[in-house]
C-alpha cells in the first residue's frame, strides 16, 4: 500500500505557483532559568568532599525517615517490633531496627583512591573503567552515616538499584557477621513538586513550593491553568520544546554534516511544506543537552571524563598548536543561524569546552563570537541572582534547572546517568533516571566517581523540587516515561539520544509534556 | 518567471554545481517554498528535454511504518542486555521521519512511509550524488551567503520562521574572524569621514552641515589616538627610516621630488598616508631648511596638545590654535610615530573645514592646518616656523597642498588595498577634501 504522491498533502512537486507565502511567527517561549548549579567565580578547592555527604545526609534524612517511619512504625516481624536506630552505630545485633544513611558501594573495578595510594599507583591519568559492575557479584554495599558504616546483605538489595551516595533507609537485623540483613528499603521518593508557573508567579511566596509541602497536586494541568488565569503568568502557547544532544560538530568527521544541516533547516522552518512549517513554528525553544562539539583526535583531554569513549584522550599536556577551532566555529555558525528565529539553551556535556567536574559551568560566550550577541544578560558574579530577564542564547550549567513554559525542567548532559550506568548491570537509562528522581539526587555518584566541585555549604545535587520534565542528554537510545510519586508528582523523563548516532530530535509539547521524536536521515 | 531557469541552467549545466532550494532561494531572493517548486519545475523541464541530465534529491517527511523500526530497537536492547525484565522501558511515542533521499531511491523510501506529510525537491545536481554529505558543502555556502545579510527582513523573504521576541545586544562585537587590529580602525574611519563630509558633501549626510565646522575637529581629534595605536610599531620603525631618509634627502634638496619618493618607499609599510606625506612635504621642503628634531618636537607637542585639549580644541581651535601651538612646539620630544598620523588626519580634517566653510574664521584655522602639514613634513623632513607664517597668511597655498593628497590617497587605495585604519583614514580624508573643494562655493 505504497503511498501515491498525489495523496501527499504537502506536495511541493509542482510548478511554481507564485502564490504568496504566509509569514510564520514562532511561538513565544516563556523561560526562567534557575541558577541552582552556578558556582561562585572565585571558588575554592581547598575543602574536603566529606561536607557534601554530610549535607546530603542532613538534607535527605528527614525525608527518608518520614517515609520509613510511616511504613515501618507499626511493623512487627516475628513478634518483634521494629525500632528506629538513630545512628548506624546504634544498631544492636539481633535486634530488628531500621536506620537511614548514605549508601557506599565498593566494587572491584571501581576506582579507589586508597587503593591507588597503597599500591603506589601514581599514574597521571585516572583509569576510567566503562563499567564498575561485574557479573561475579563481588559487590559490597554498606550504609554509612557520620558515626560509622555497616555492611548490608540480603536478597532485597538486588531488587533495588543502589549507587554510592544515595540516601536510603533500611529495615533489618544485624547478623552474626556484623552485616545488616536487609528486609526492606525505603527511598526518599520524589521531592515536592511545584505547581506549574511557580517561578513565574513567584511574588506570592506561598506558591514557592520549594520548602513547603503545602500543596502538591500535579498533572492537573487544567486546574493549574485555571488557577493561573487569575494571576498573570503567561498562558501556555501550545508550543513545543525541542531537545537535542550530541550534535558533535567536528572538523574531520563529516559523516553527519548533512543531517546537521537538515536539522538547521528543519528548526528554521525552511524545509518541508507550508503546513508542516506551520507546525515547526510551534517549536519555541531549542535545548542542546551536551556534547555539541566533537572531540578532535589531537585534542588531549586531561579531565578524563568518565564516559569518554576515545582511548587516545588520556594524556596530559596541552599543545596549543593542536587546537582546532573549527568545531566550535561550526557550532557557532549553526547557532547564529538559528538564533534569529529560535531561542537556544545550551548545556555543556562531557566533551564540551567547560570544566570537567560537576556541575559544569556554562560554556563561555567567547566560544561563540557570532552567537554571543544574543546573550544580553551579564552573569552576576556568583551567577545566582540574575533574575528577571533571561538570555536569548543561554549557555547554562550542566545539571540545569529552569522553568520553561511554566514547567519545572531539570536537565543534564548525561554524565550523571552515565556514571550510574557503570554501577549497575542494566541498560535501562530511564530506570536510572527514575532512581535519581526517587533518591532526590540528580548526581548521586558525585563526588565519589563523578567528579564534582567540593561543595561546602550546600549540596546542589539534592533535588529540592520535583521537576515536571527531566531530560538527560547524550544517551545511547531514546526513551521516555512518566514516573509518579506518592504525593501525585509526575515527572516526564526523557533520555535524549546523541544526534551523531541517532539523528534524532525530541519535541516536548509544552502543554501536555507529550513527547514526539523527529528522525532525520539521509539515504 | 524564467529567471530561475536561467540561473539554474547556469549553475547546474554550465558551472556544474549542486543547487539546493536554500541556495536558490538566497540567490534569487525568493521564498524557500517557491525555490522548491522552481527546482522541481526545472528538473522536470530539463529531464524532459534530455532525460537523466539532472539528478534530484528529495525530502520526505512523515511517519514511517513502525515495523522495521521497532524490531531493530528491541533487538538491540536484547542483545546488549540479557535481562528482558524491563519490557516497557519507554513509552511509545510518535516518530516523524525526515528523509533526504536520492531520486534513485525515492520509490523505495516512499514505500517505507506510512504517511507522508510533505515532500519536496531538496537539491538538483548534474550528476548523481555519490555521498549526500556533499550537500553539506552547499549548505555551508548558504550559511555564508546569508550571514552577510541576515536581517529579519531578508529572512521573511526566504521563509524563515521569524521570532518577534528576539533579544539581541545592540552593540555588535567586532566581526569574529577579522584581525584583531582591524576592528578599531574600521570604526574610527567610519566616524571620521562623516565628520569631514559634513561641511562639504551634501549627498550622503544632509543634516550634518548644520553641525558646522566645529564638529569636524572634534571627531578628527579622537581619531588620532587610536590609529597610531593600531599601527604604532610599524610607524616607529618607519620613523627611524625617515630619519635616515631625511639625512639622505637633505643634501639633494634641489632634487627634492626624487628623494621624497624614496622616502615614501621606505615608509610604505605605513600605508598610503606615507604617500600623501611626501607629496605635500616635498613642496614645502624646498622652501625651507630646518632640522628634524625641531619638527619632531613640534609634532609631539602638537599631538600632546591635541590629546589634552581635544575638547577645548574643538571649541576653540578656530580662534586660539595658532597662538597656542607655537609655544607648545618647544615641549619635550616624544615617540614619533603617533604625531605623524595624528597630524595628518588632523590636517585633513581641518583643511576640509577651512576650505569648505571658507568663512571668516577659517583663516585662523588654516593656520593650524598649515602647522599640521608642517608637522607632516617634520615627520618626513623638517618643519620651520616661517612656513607656518606663510601658510597662515596665504589662503591659497593651503588648498594647493591639499589636492595632491586626495589623489595620493585615491591612488593608493586601489593599488594596495588598505590594510589598516591609517590607510582607510587617509583615503577618506582625501575624499573629504575633494568634497570640500567643490562645495566650497
Amino acid at each position: 500500500m505504497s503511498t501515491t504522491l498525489e495523496d501527499v498533502p504537502g506536495n511541493l512537486l509542482r510548478k511554481p505557483s507564485g502564490k504568496p507565502e504566509n509569514e510564520l511567527q514562532r511561538t513565544a517561549s516563556s523561560y526562567k532559568p534557575l541558577h541552582s548549579f552556578s558556582l561562585n567565580k572565585e571558588k575554592s578547592y581547598q575543602q574536603q568532599f566529606a561536607d557534601m555527604y554530610f549535607l546530603r545526609l542532613t538534607k535527605l534524612k528527614p525525608a527518608v525517615e518520614q517515609i520509613a517511619s510511616a511504613a515501618w512504625a507499626e511493623t512487627v516481624i516475628g513478634g518483634e517490633p521494629c525500632k528506629k536506630a538513630e545512628r548506624v552505630l546504634d544498631i544492636r545485633q539481633g535486634e530488628l531496627c531500621w536506620v537511614s544513611g548514605t549508601v557506599y558501594i565498593d566494587m572491584p573495578l571501581k576506582p579507589d583512591i586508597l587503593e591507588d595510594v597503597s599500591k603506589d599507583r601514581w599514574i597521571s591519568a585516572p583509569i576510567t573503567n566503562d563499567k564498575y559492575y561485574s557479573e561475579d557479584g563481588t559487590i559490597s554495599i554498606s550504609l554509612e552515616d557520620e558515626s560509622g558504616r555497616v555492611p548490608l546483605t540480603g536478597e532485597v538489595l538486588k531488587d533495588y538499584t543502589l549507587v554510592t551516595g544515595c540516601i536510603i533507609a533500611v529495615l533489618g537485623t544485624e547478623n552474626a557477621d556484623g552485616d545488616l540483613e536487609v528486609i526492606d528499603i525505603k527511598l526518599p521518593e520524589l521531592p515536592p513538586q511545584p505547581d506549574r508557573w511557580a517561578v513565574s508567579k513567584q511574588q506570592p511566596a506561598a506558591n514557592g513550593g520549594t520548602a513547603g509541602k503545602s500543596k502538591r497536586k500535579v498533572v492537573k494541568d487544567e486546574d493549574d491553568d485555571e488557577e493561573m488565569t487569575d494571576s498573570q503568568p503567561p498562558k501556555s502557547s501550545g508550543g513545543k520544546i525541542a531537545i537535542v544532544s550530541g550534535l558533535s560538530f567536528s572538523s574531520h568527521d563529516a559523516s553527519h554534516a548533512i543531517e546537521l544541516s537538515l536539522l538547521l533547516e528543519y528548526l528554521l522552518g525552511e524545509a518541508l511544506d507550508p503546513n508542516a512549517q506551520q507546525e515547526l513554528s510551534q517549536i519555541s525553544r531549542l535545548i542542546i543537552a551536551g556534547n555539541s562539539i566533537s572531540l578532535e583526535d589531537p585534542r588531549p583531554v586531561a579531565d578524563g571524563d568518565k564516559d569518554s569513549k576515545d582511548k587516545q584522550q588520556k594524556k596530559y599536556g596541552y599543545d596549543a598548536s593542536s587546537y582546532n577551532a573549527l568545531p566550535s566555529q561550526l557550532l557557532d555558525e549553526f547557532l547564529s543561524a538559528l538564533l534569529p528565529s529560535l531561542p537556544v539553551t545550551l548545556l555543556p556535556g562531557s566533551r564540551d569546552p567547560a570544566n570537567a567536574s560537576y556541575p559544569q559551568q556554562p560554556i563561555h560566550a567567547a566560544m561563540f563570537p557570532k552567537s554571543r550577541v544574543y546573550t544580553t544578560v551579564q552573569p552576576s558574579k556568583d551567577g545566582s541572582s540574575s533574575n528577571g530577564e533571561s538570555n536569548w542564547f543561554d549557555t547554562v550549567t550542566n545539571p540545569w534547572e529552569g522553568e520553561v513554559d511554566g514547567w519545572r525542567v531539570l536537565g543534564t548532559g548525561g554524565q550523571n546517568i552515565d556514571d550510574i550506568f557503570k554501577y549497575v548491570g542494566s541498560d535501562d537509562r530511564l530506570g536510572m533516571m527514575e532512581c535519581t528522581a526517587r533518591w532526590r539526587l540528580s548526581a548521586p555518584t558525585a563526588p565519589d566517581t563523578l567528579w564534582s566541585y567540593p561543595f561546602q555549604d550546600d549540596d546542589p545535587f539534592v533535588m529540592q523540587t520535583c521537576p515536571h520534565l527531566y531530560f538527560v542528554g547524550c544517551q545511547p537510545t531514546f526513551g521516555t516515561r512518566v514516573v509518579t510519586g506518592p504525593e501525585g508528582q509526575a515527572v516526564r523523563l526523557v533520555a535524549v539520544p546523541s544526534f551523531t548516532e541517532s539523528h534524532e530530535l525530541v519535541l516536548v509539547d509544552s502543554d501536555t509534556l507529550d513527547v514526539t521524536r523527529v528522525k532525520i536521515s539521509a539515504v | 518567471m524564467d529567471e530561475y531557469k536561467h540561473y539554474l541552467a547556469q549553475k547546474l549545466l554550465t558551472e556544474d554545481q549542486v543547487v539546493t532550494y536554500r541556495l536558490l532561494s538566497r540567490a534569487l531572493k525568493v521564498h524557500v517554498n517557491a525555490a522548491k517548486e522552481m527546482l522541481f519545475d526545472f528538473h522536470k523541464w530539463q529531464n524532459d528535454k534530455r532525460p537523466n541530465s539532472l539528478h534530484a534529491t528529495y525530502i520526505i517527511y512523515g511517519t514511517k511504518k513502525q515495523v522495521d523500526e521497532q524490531d531493530g530497537d528491541v533487538e538491540m536492547t536484547n542483545s546488549q542486555n540479557s535481562e528482558g525484565l524491563h519490557v516497557p522501558l519507554s513509552d511509545e511515542v510518535p516518530i516523524q521521519t525526515l528523509t533526504l533521499v536520492r531520486e534513485e531511491h525515492l520509490q523505495e523510501v516512499l514505500t517505507q512511509y506510512d504517511e507522508i506529510t510533505s515532500i519536496h525537491v531538496y537539491s538538483l545536481a548534474p550528476h548523481p550524488l555519490k555521498d549526500l554529505q556533499l550537500l553539506a558543502d552547499t549548505a555551508r555556502q548558504v550559511l555564508e551567503l546569508s550571514s552577510g545579510d541576515s536581517t529579519p527582513a531578508s529572512e521573511k523573504v526566504f521563509g524563515v520562521i521569524t521570532n518577534p521576541n528576539v533579544r539581541k545586544r545592540d552593540r555588535h562585537g567586532p566581526p569574529p574572524k577579522s584581525i584583531t587590529n582591524a576592528p578599531a580602525p574600521k570604526v574610527e574611519p567610519g566616524a571620521q569621514p562623516k565628520s569631514e563630509e559634513k561641511p562639504t558633501t551634501t549627498v550622503p549626510v544632509k543634516e550634518e552641515p548644520k553641525a558646522a565646522t566645529t564638529k569636524a575637529p572634534t571627531t578628527s581629534a579622537p581619531v588620532k589616538k587610536p590609529t597610531p595605536a593600531a599601527s604604532g610599531k610599524r610607524q616607529a620603525a618607519s620613523g627611524i627610516g625617515q630619519m635616515f631618509a631625511k639625512a639622505a634627502a637633505k643634501p639633494k634638496k634641489p632634487a627634492a621630488a626624487k628623494p621624497a619618493e624614496e622616502k615614501s618607499a621606505a615608509l610604505s609599510d605605513d600605508g598610503e598616508d606615507d604617500d600623501a606625506e611626501p607629496m605635500t612635504g616635498v613642496k614645502q621642503e624646498d622652501k625651507e631648511d630646518s632640522n628634524a628634531r625641531q619638527s619632531r618636537k613640534d609634532r609631539q607637542a602638537e599631538l600632546e596638545r591635541m590629546m589634552d585639549e581635544e575638547d577645548e580644541e574643538d571649541d576653540e581651535d578656530e580662534k586660539a590654535d595658532s597662538p597656542a601651538e607655537e609655544p607648545m612646539e618647544e615641549d619635550e620630544p616624544e615617540p614619533e610615530p603617533e604625531p605623524t598620523h595624528a597630524e595628518k588626519e588632523g590636517e585633513e580634517g581641518e583643511e576640509v573645514v577651512s576650505t569648505t566653510t571658507g568663512g571668516r574664521r577659517r583663516g585662523r584655522r588654516r593656520v593650524t592646518r598649515k602647522k599640521q602639514i608642517l608637522d607632516d613634513q617634520g615627520y618626513l623632513v623638517t618643519i620651520q616656523e616661517p612656513g607656518w607664517e606663510s601658510f597662515s597668511e596665504d589662503e591659497a597655498p593651503a588648498p594647493k597642498p591639499q589636492p595632491p593628497k586626495p589623489k595620493a590617497a585615491a591612488k593608493a587605495e586601489p593599488a594596495a588595498k588598505p590594510k589598516k585604519g591609517a590607510a582607510a583614514a587617509g583615503g577618506k580624508g582625501g575624499q573629504g577634501n575633494i568634497m570640500s573643494f567643490f562645495s566650497k562655493k
